[in-house]
């Protein structure tokens, strides 16, 4: 076989196809196929994941606190003084994270474990916050992959969405408050403030829909824009046709509208 | 917060849990309903199952108000847990037999007329001879 020939079968035997396409092309054909617009799948699955990142820590904090201190744990919140103490029940020796038997409710490591007052106040704040620092971007994604959105829709629901965020929050909060303080079982606030942020979060999604303020705010953004720099842009309009018109039929330029 | 507060902000929820207990029942109920009478177009919040994670609620509260032995806490603490994973399983399971009941009776999910809000998604289900769109 000539060099010629065997040269022309290995690249025979390696032929590939590379189809080039535009970003734009690329993903016509990915909805065209699927049936669904880009904007709204990676939106849907990426928030769905940002909901619940703050849960999922929680429940990850639940299991470590259950691992150092057993199912029968046990935290008793005690004032010394004008300082509180977060007393655990049962032998140090056995635990690894809480070495020791009494800690101040600030102590890091019982803040970090969500422990206290202090303690699922702060974890349902840093959920809240990183709840935010995901949705919002997301939103922001949403607004540029998709073609249907405006600035009004980007501005209204990420305004409704830091609102129930809030709300979610601040419920879960007292919730896992007022267990802190009935209850002995170290995981009981966490547990409460897991279940009635969820329930809160949907329950202000039902509300949202029912009531339309999502839709509402978008409505009023709408007209408030419309209102303000719409007519603004049309004035401009209008007074730039009529000094066309003078410019093209001879008139004075600027008659009727600067003297 | 002292312990009447407590005990009031508690009782508020333990209203609220029966009734998000009450509104999980009643929303599986009316798709059936709505399936039965052959609904073109059925909305359900997805996931609405954990709502029931309300239950909880009461369940602590009425804990708190007994002094329990050591041996005793630790099986509730243990019931607790388990309830909690119960109540979360349920959810997903509850959720996958509506899915199931909605394909058997004819109905399919139409993205276009679902709306995703802030921590959950209405999805919309369209008996078959109806197309999809907005």
């Amino acid at each position: 076989m000539s060099i010629r020939s065997s040269v022309r079968q290995k690249v025979k035997q390696n032929t590939q196809t590379l189809d080039v396409f535009s970003t734009a092309d690329l993903i016509n054909a990915w909805e065209k196929t699927t049936g669904k617009e880009i904007a709204q799948v990676v939106g849907e699955t990426a928030r769905f994941g940002a909901n619940y990142v703050s849960a999922v820590i929680d429940a990850n904090v639940a299991t470590k606190l259950i691992g150092d201190l057993g199912m029968n744990g046990r935290a008793v919140l005690k004032v010394v003084g004008d300082k509180q103490y977060i007393i655990f029940k049962g032998h140090p020796g056995a635990r690894s994270i809480f070495t020791s038997t009494r800690y101040l409710a600030t102590n890091p490591k019982v803040v970090d474990m969500a422990i206290g007052k202090i303690g699922a106040n702060r974890a349902i704040v840093s959920g809240a916050r990183l709840t935010i620092f995901l949705v919002v971007p997301l939103n922001v994604l949403n607004y540029i992959l998709s073609d249907r959105q405006t600035m009004s829709d980007l501005l209204g629901t990420t305004a409704t969405d830091l609102a129930k965020v809030g709300i979610a929050s601040a419920v879960a909060s007292v919730a896992a408050s007022a267990a802190a303080a009935l209850t002995t079982v170290a995981v009981g606030p966490i547990v409460v403030a897991i279940a009635v942020g969820i329930a809160t979060a949907f329950a202000l999604d039902a509300l949202d829909k029912r009531l339309g303020v999502t839709d509402a705010l978008v409505d009023a953004l709408d007209k408030a824009y419309d209102n303000t720099f719409g007519e603004f842009g049309r004035q401009l309009n209008q007074v730039e046709r009529l000094l066309n018109w003078q410019i093209m039929n001879g008139a004075p330029v600027g008659q009727g509208i600067f003297y | 917060m002292n312990r009447a507060t407590a005990h009031f902000v508690l009782g508020i929820l333990d209203v609220a849990a029966l009734y998000a207990c009450y509104y999980v029942f009643d929303e599986w109920a009316y798709i059936g309903e709505q399936i039965e009478n052959r609904v073109e177009q059925i909305s359900i919040q997805a996931y609405f199952g954990l709502y029931a994670l309300m239950a909880l609620i009461p369940l602590i509260h009425a804990l708190s108000f007994f002094s329990w032995k050591d041996g005793a806490r630790k099986w509730l603490s243990r019931s607790l847990i388990a309830l909690l994973i119960l109540l979360f399983i349920n959810a997903f399971v509850l959720e996958s037999r509506i899915k199931a009941r909605l394909s058997d009776a004819g109905y399919h999910y139409c993205q276009a007329l679902s709306e995703q809000m802030t921590f959950s998604e209405f999805s919309t289900y369209l008996s078959d001879h109806i197309p999809c769109q907005k």
